[in-house]
Formats: structure tokens, C-alpha cells, sequence
């Protein structure tokens, strides 16, 4: 296998976070198995000897020193775990210091009035801010990009003005926490939620897990089509990053011995995690540790100079920031090769396709056609209204197990509206749909048909933007499937389509037919019974066109029981299909077999409209059409 | 008829919110961004007008004073930083939304700094108007009167001219301005600066209502986005009718379950209105 050729550093697109990922692009990235065992002792290694000196450091050193590296283990811990959410799941929170207060108030309660060890209380107080979360994430995680990061800066400030009302809290003048004030106990365990909440991020930016994340960062629809339970997702990660801060508030609770609303719930504690998480490299392993500790020790430092302008200068370096170094520091070391993403998650060389075709054969062999011809989409008189505008009106549309059918029409004629339709994306106004026995529920969650068997493509490609072509084929395949099945799939998949050469490209750096390729092989890999394919060819060179057309004729092969497109490139579909259906504004005016579908001439009047002398009625006409 | 009054306060109160989000609105209008230091050029216009005031300036020359800075101040940072971001569409939305964050923190520490933290309102039109059984608050009422002209004006702008009409056309589509010769950079220079001499006029007004200190920034910033959001961002009739909104069922919650429940009412309709009307209420179609 030779190595990719290597591509550009440039900042990708994608996501609010997506772009600002560091992440390979090179041919460094080609080798490795799952991930590279080598770098993974090697890492391992390397975060020993920074926790075993960072605990020299901080535990033998003066009173103040013990003091300054409990603050840089907290915001290690904070940076991480804000990571979660918002570096790896795209959803960027200003008030994930909720969870913080929670665990300082649990902890403090916990040891004021039930006298449990401080130890004890703080993983109580972490365990219950995680456990509000999976409700609070449930609701949040609905609002997308400003509305939810204000969505949590506005629960945060309400969550605060109560406790300050109340009683139990301590009302407006806080608690005192019983106890000796004991730092090294105290540094220790926050540097274990520290090593805790690495151990999370690195499991993130390597598990299947961390990838659907990523999907669901780069692009939610997408990632809902692709069998991801994104719900699912924001959620765990949402939990996930509560988790760590809730401990620490605790633990921070028993350290300072006081605690009031205004100094645990305070926003200022946010804005600094997010400087640096930003100034370290947001959505990376190692950034948000960077930052941490250069910015808190940088800040102490500050601090201490000038004690009343430490919010100017933290909001002086998020601009510096944003502006010079979007990426983060991480990005420095990015350019001469350090701290790279790890994770291709695809081996060196793939084993042939031969080889993969007999075994997937053999794992699709229990799907194979006993009941052909059985109907597996049935649209009855399906009709779509957006505002006053009826976009469909009447279509019936049917596609039975065995069968290639394409849809052919104008532009207008409301064939993707049809689709978005039968995906559940769109719901209808009237009539029916039903796939493979069940009815298509509108608006219900994409991923449940997707894993029931139904794959799509979109018109205009919308790969995982951070992601590599593997990383995009993979994450299709993983639907349902354990991981080695889903590395067969996914190789499989990448041969058929000829994307062994640049599966390690970035997804965004891709040509037109490529992308549409990487479009086509998600849906591919997701192994689905029925497969829809929104104009697949467009855009394609002849060379490709021959790729895609043999992808089609091989599906049947692999479990995939029909296809339905929608095509413009007439001559590239004529022989592959078994019927072709026509639309016309909004309805489906004829189906048949191809031959004689294009030579109607109520085809020709729709496509060419109904000029004279297009030689309407004679044999030899449409073959060629291509609008 | 005391709940009349409040209503009716709650109306007053409206206008003012129409005016704080104005600017706010229009930043996003013209660049798709959410200016996070907004409350931040409110409060510090308003504390501009307060120390003009103690030199003894009167309000309303204060108040053209302090739009110039303040449209100043917005066109050197609209330049300095906003310009300079760079990076994809999604990506810029992020920056921006950081670098605003991180502005407004530099712009209320400078302010605590100059200003104090105290919380400071000008003893100015402080007569009441009685009309009948009611009685509004002069400050308050010609607050609303300017609120309305700068609004009138600001949509005059907007749909007469040809600046403003340039402006319009360069939000819906910065291509298709750019095609038609508009010149992208300037516009959104002006319509930066714009933006913060009208969160500065709103300040102005606010001073003489009510007490102000630079801390309560995040808090207008957060008034003037739920007044947009609730209209729809961009919307400029939506703002007018979530302003209103805004406005009366704060005076109202305050006035019938009292003042923690009118501070955190905003925060509150906020969540509660994206959650089911996310495309804010005059939207036609809620999607999930």
C-alpha cells in the first residue's frame, strides 16, 4: 500500500469545532492498527511522568505552592471535562459551572449535616450532579450552538438565584465547612478527577463511542441518517462532563472551608475553563492540559501583579487568541508534527477484496432474498405541503425486494422532498408510507430507520467534515455491528469504491466525485435492506460513473436489498434499472420498464417541455438525455 | 387598577428592551454574529452619561457624546478583531462568539475599574406624569419616546436608504452583495458601529431609570438576546413584539411573585421559548 499523498494543514471546515481540530492530514498517518499500541504506551508513559512530577511538585513544596497546584489540577479537570461536550460533541456550554456549585453544595451539606468523610461526600456530590444532568442534558441538549450555550449560562445564573434564597444553602451568606483545612489529601484527589477526566478524553478521541461524537459535532443530521442515537450521545457526554466538575466543586468546597452562591456558581469560573480550552486546543487530547497549566500558572502569576484587571486580562488573551492562534497551542505543535491525532482507526493494509467478499457473503447469507418481489417500500398517495406550498401532491411509489428503480423528473418536480419523505425528515401531509412492514413515523429519529435498514445519500455531499474518508465509512458501518465486523464492512466498502488511496485524506479536502463517493459508501456501509441514492452521479467523470454503476449491480450481493435513485444521468442508469418512475411537479406520472418509460411522450414533454418538433413519439429519442 | 399600571410598565419597560436589542440585532442582522460584550456598551454608555451628568452636561448632549465613542469604540473593535477572525462560516460563528465573550470581560473589568462597582442612576426627569388614576415615571416615558425615535430611525435606514439597504442585502447574502459592488468590510464597520452607539443610546436611557453598574452587562446582553430570540434572531418586527413580552411579564412576575422571580424570568423564558418555539415566535413552522 503506498502512502497518500499528503495534504494541505489547512484548517478544516465543519463544525463550530470541527475546524479547529488539530488533526492529521499527512501520510504520518497511514500506519498504525487499531489504534497504534506503541503510541499508546507511549503515552501512557508520558502522562506517569507529568502526574508523578506535578505531584512532587505540588505535594513538597510550600503551603502556597500546595494551593497553586490544587488551582492547576482543577482547571486541568474542568478543561477536560468541558472538552467533552464542547471540544468532542460540538456543543459549547457557558454554564457547565452549574455542576460545579451542585458539588460543592452536595459535598458541603453532605459533611455539615450528615458528618460524612469529606472523601466521601465529594463523590456523593459528583455521582448526584452527574445523575441531575441526564435530565438537564436531555432538555438542554434540544437548543443547538448560542441557544444552548446562553441556554446553560441562563440555568446557571437561575440555579444560583435560588440557592441564594435558600435556607439550606445558606442563603445569601453561604456555608462554612467544617473541617481542617488539609490541602495534600485534597490535591491528590483532584488530581485523580484530573487523570479521570484525561482518561475519558483519550477514551473519546479513540473508541467508536468518541467518534460518534464527532459525528454528531461535525453534522447532526448526518450522523442521526448514519444510525447514530444522537440523543443518546449528548446525553452520556453531557453526563460525562458534569461529572468531573461536580467532583471538584466538592472537593474545592472542603478546601476553601466557605462556600456562597456568588463564588461557586460564578461564571468567571466558565470563562477561564474556556480560555483554556481554547488557548490550549479545543477538541484534543492534549490541548486542554496545555492550556491549563501554562494559563493557570501564567494567571497566578498575574493575579498577583495586577489583582484588579485579572478579568481584562483573561478576556484579552480569549481575543489574542481567537485571533493569532485559532487552534490553539496544540496547533503549534501540530505544525512540526507533535500531538497529532493518533486515530485513523484503519489498518495499513487491507486484506483483498476477495477475501472480504467471501466473508461478508458469508455473514449476509442469512439475509438472502427468500421472498423476492415481497414489497419493501410502499408509498400511497403521499402528499407534502411546506407553508402554502404543495411540494408533493400525489405520489405513489413502490420498491420491491430485488428491484433497482430511479426516479427521474425536472428539478422541482419534488423528488427529494419524496425522499426526505421516506427518510422520515420530512412529514407528509397526507398518505402513507411504509418501509419494510412498519409505517415511516415523521419527525421520529432518523437513526431508528437508519438501523432498521433504510440508507440514504444527500444531494449536496455532507461528509464528516473532521473526519477521514475511513473515519466516515467506518462510523456507517459501525451501526449494529461489533467493531471487527464493522472493519470488514467498512474495507470492503472503501474497495468497492476505489477509496483505498485516499482513505486517509481529510473529508473536506475532497474533489466533487469523491465526495459523492464517501456519500455513497456511508450509505453502503451502513448495510442497509433498502438504500436511496439522491443523485449519486452528478458530477461524476465517466471512469466514476463505471465505479458507482458497479457498486450498484454488486449490492445485491451484501444484503442490500433494492435501490431507489434519483438520477439525471439517463444513459448511466437505462440498463442498470428494473423500472423507472417519473415525476412531475409533485406527482409520479408514470413507471415502467426503461425502454419503454423513456420513450413515452409524456416523459419527453416533461423533461424537454412540450416544444414542437423534439421528435416527440419517435424511437430513437431519450437514451441520451441529460437536462 | 394597580395591575393596569404594571401592564402598562411592563409596556414602557418594552420599549426600552426594543432599543437595548436593537443593536444587538442589527450586529447579527449584518454578520450573523451574537455580540456578546452588547451589554457591556450598554452599561458603560450609561455610565458615561452618569459622569457627563456629574460634570454637569445635560443627559441628552451626553447621550450624542456617548453614541460617538461609543460607535468609536465599536468600528476599533469591529477592525482590530472581529475583521481579523478568520476561518470557515461555523468555525467564524464559535471565534466570534469567544472573542465577543472575551471583550465584554475586558470592557466591564475597565469599567469597574474607572466606575467602581457601585451601582449608579442619574437624578434626572425624575417627576411622575399622572393620567388620570395612573402614574408613569417621566424618565421612563421620554426614554420610550427616544427609544421609539432611534428605532424609527434605525428602520428608516434600513429600508430608505441606500447604505442601509446595502446592508440588508449584504446579511441575506454576503456573495450576492459582493457581487452587486458592496463593499463587505466597510459595511460591517458600520453596522458594528451602529450597533454599539445604539446599546450606548440604550444605556443612556437606562441610567435615568434605573441604577447601573458594569457587572449587570452580561445580564442586559442576555435581556437584549431574549428579546431577539424570542422574535426570531434578525427579526426586527419579531423584536418588537418579544421586547413587549419581555417587558410585561417581567413587571408582572416581579409584581406578583417578587424579585428573584423577576431577575431570573428572562433566563427562564429564554430556555423555555427555544425549547418550543426555537426559531422564535412569529415563526410559522416549529421545527424540533
Amino acid at each position: 500500500m503506498t502512502d497518500p499523498t499528503p495534504t494541505t494543514d489547512r484548517p478544516a471546515g465543519g463544525s463550530l469545532v470541527a475546524g479547529l481540530m488539530s488533526r492529521s492530514r499527512g501520510p504520518r498517518h497511514t500506519g498504525g492498527r487499531l489504534p497504534s499500541t506503541r503510541s499508546d504506551v507511549l503515552q501512557i508513559g508520558l502522562l506517569a511522568v507529568l502526574v508523578a512530577a506535578f505531584l512532587s511538585w505540588g505535594l513538597l513544596g510550600s503551603l502556597s505552592q500546595n494551593q497553586l497546584a490544587i488551582d492547576v489540577a482543577m482547571f486541568v479537570a474542568l478543561a477536560y471535562a468541558f472538552n467533552i461536550i464542547s471540544g468532542f460533541t460540538g456543543y459549547i456550554s457557558f454554564g457547565q459551572v452549574v455542576f460545579f456549585g451542585f458539588g460543592a453544595f452536595a459535598t458541603a451539606l453532605l459533611i455539615i449535616h450528615a458528618d460524612v468523610p469529606w472523601f466521601l461526600a465529594a463523590v456523593l456530590g459528583g455521582i448526584g450532579g452527574a445523575v441531575v444532568a441526564v435530565p438537564i442534558g436531555w432538555v438542554m441538549l434540544r437548543l443547538q450552538g448560542i441557544y444552548f450555550a446562553l441556554g446553560m449560562f441562563g440555568l446557571a445564573y437561575i440555579v444560583s438565584l435560588l440557592l441564594s434564597q435558600w435556607e439550606l444553602t445558606g442563603g445569601s451568606t453561604g456555608l462554612v465547612v467544617p473541617g481542617v483545612i488539609a490541602q495534600k489529601p485534597v490535591l491528590l484527589g483532584i488530581t485523580g478527577v484530573a487523570v479521570l477526566a484525561f482518561a475519558v478524553n483519550a477514551f473519546m478521541a479513540r473508541s467508536p463511542f468518541g467518534l460518534r461524537a464527532m459525528a454528531v459535532r461535525d453534522d447532526e443530521q448526518v450522523a442521526e441518517a448514519m444510525g447514530v442515537a444522537t440523543t443518546r450521545v449528548k446525553v452520556v457526554t453531557f453526563t460525562l462532563s458534569a461529572l468531573m466538575p461536580a467532583l471538584v466543586g466538592g472537593m474545592v468546597a472542603y478546601n476553601r472551608a466557605f462556600i456562597d452562591t456568588s463564588t461557586v456558581f460564578n461564571p468567571a469560573l466558565d470563562l477561564q475553563v474556556i480560555v483554556l480550552v481554547l488557548a490550549g486546543g479545543i477538541g484534543t487530547l492534549w490541548g486542554p492540559l496545555i492550556g491549563a497549566v501554562v494559563l493557570t500558572i501564567v494567571s497566578d502569576q498575574l493575579a498577583s501583579s495586577f489583582p484588579d484587571y485579572q478579568l481584562a486580562l483573561f478576556g484579552l488573551l480569549i481575543v489574542l487568541v481567537t485571533v493569532f492562534l485559532p487552534g490553539g497551542i496544540v496547533s503549534l505543535a501540530n505544525k512540526v508534527g507533535w500531538l497529532r491525532r493518533e486515530i485513523v482507526r484503519g489498518t495499513t493494509d487491507l486484506p483483498t477484496e476477495a477475501e472480504l467478499e467471501k466473508r461478508l457473503t458469508a455473514a449476509h447469507a442469512h439475509r438472502s432474498p427468500a421472498d423476492t418481489d415481497a414489497e419493501l417500500l410502499v408509498c400511497r398517495d403521499v402528499g407534502v405541503t411546506f407553508g402554502g406550498v404543495q411540494a408533493l401532491r400525489e405520489v405513489d411509489f413502490t420498491v420491491r425486494r430485488g428491484q433497482t428503480v430511479f426516479i427521474i423528473g425536472a428539478n422541482g418536480a419534488g423528488k427529494t422532498t419524496l425522499f426526505n419523505a421516506i427518510a422520515g425528515v420530512v412529514t407528509p401531509s397526507k398518505g402513507s408510507i411504509v418501509f419494510d412492514g412498519q409505517p415511516v413515523v415523521g419527525g421520529a429519529p432518523a437513526h431508528r430507520l437508519a438501523r432498521r435498514g433504510l440508507a440514504r445519500t444527500f444531494q449536496i455531499p455532507r461528509p464528516f467534515a473532521s473526519m477521514t474518508v475511513w473515519e466516515n465509512v467506518y462510523l456507517a458501518a459501525l451501526g449494529g455491528r461489533h467493531r471487527g465486523q464493522a472493519q470488514e464492512q467498512a474495507a470492503w466498502v472503501v474497495q468497492v469504491l476505489g477509496l483505498e488511496e485516499i482513505r486517509f485524506h481529510a473529508s473536506d479536502t475532497l474533489a466533487v466525485g469523491h465526495r459523492r463517493m464517501v456519500e455513497l459508501g456511508r450509505a453502503l456501509a451502513l448495510g442497509p435492506s433498502l438504500i436511496l441514492l439522491d443523485e449519486v452521479m452528478a458530477g461524476m467523470s465517466d471512469e466514476e460513473l463505471e465505479v458507482v454503476r458497479d457498486a450498484i449491480r454488486r449490492m445485491p450481493a451484501f444484503g442490500v436489498d433494492a435501490v431507489a435513485g434519483i438520477e439525471h444521468v439517463i444513459k448511466a442508469i437505462v440498463d442498470l434499472a428494473d423500472e423507472i418512475v417519473v415525476m412531475d411537479r409533485g406527482a409520479t406520472i408514470l413507471t415502467g420498464a426503461p425502454t419503454e418509460v423513456l420513450r413515452h411522450p409524456e416523459v419527453i414533454r416533461a423533461y424537454l417541455g412540450s416544444g414542437v418538433g423534439l421528435g416527440v413519439g419517435s424511437a430513437d429519442v431519450p437514451e441520451d438525455v441529460t437536462p | 387598577m394597580t395591575y393596569v399600571q404594571v401592564v402598562l410598565n411592563g409596556i414602557l419597560l418594552g420599549g426600552f428592551y426594543l432599543l437595548m436589542a436593537q443593536g444587538l440585532n442589527l450586529v447579527f442582522g449584518v454578520m450573523g454574529i451574537v455580540n456578546l460584550a452588547h451589554g457591556a456598551f450598554i452599561v458603560l454608555g450609561g455610565l458615561g452619561v452618569w459622569s457627563l451628568y456629574g460634570a454637569g452636561v445635560n443627559p441628552f448632549l451626553g447621550l450624542v457624546v456617548v453614541m460617538v465613542a461609543a460607535a468609536a469604540l465599536g468600528a476599533f473593535v469591529q477592525w482590530a478583531v472581529i475583521e481579523r477572525i478568520k476561518g470557515t462560516a461555523k468555525q467564524h460563528e464559535l471565534l466570534t462568539l469567544m472573542a465577543t465573550f472575551g471583550l465584554s470581560y475586558i470592557l466591564i473589568n475597565l469599567g469597574q475599574q474607572y466606575w467602581g462597582s457601585d451601582y449608579r442612576t442619574i437624578d434626572f426627569l425624575q417627576s411622575a406624569v399622572v393620567v388620570g388614576p395612573l402614574r408613569f415615571s417621566l424618565a421612563l416615558l421620554v426614554g420610550v419616546v427616544l427609544a421609539a425615535v432611534i428605532t424609527l430611525g434605525i428602520a428608516f435606514w434600513l429600508t430608505r436608504t441606500r447604505s442601509g439597504t446595502s446592508l440588508r442585502a449584504q446579511a441575506q447574502s454576503p456573495l450576492g452583495a459582493g457581487a452587486c459592488g458592496i463593499n463587505p468590510r466597510r459595511l460591517r464597520l458600520v453596522g458594528f458601529s451602529v450597533g454599539a452607539a445604539v446599546a450606548a443610546a440604550a444605556g443612556m436611557l437606562l441610567v435615568m431609570t434605573q441604577p447601573i453598574a458594569p457587572q449587570a452587562a452580561t445580564n442586559f446582553t442576555i435581556v437584549a438576546f431574549v428579546v431577539i430570540a424570542l422574535g426570531g434572531l434578525g427579526n426586527y418586527k419579531g423584536a418588537a413584539v418579544g421586547a413587549l413580552l419581555v417587558g410585561v411579564v417581567q413587571t408582572v412576575s416581579g409584581y406578583e411573585l417578587g424579585a428573584v422571580v423577576q431577575a431570573a424570568a428572562p433566563y427562564l423564558m429564554l430556555i423555555l421559548v427555544m425549547l418550543f418555539k426555537p426559531a422564535g415566535l412569529l415563526s410559522r413552522k416549529a421545527s424540533a
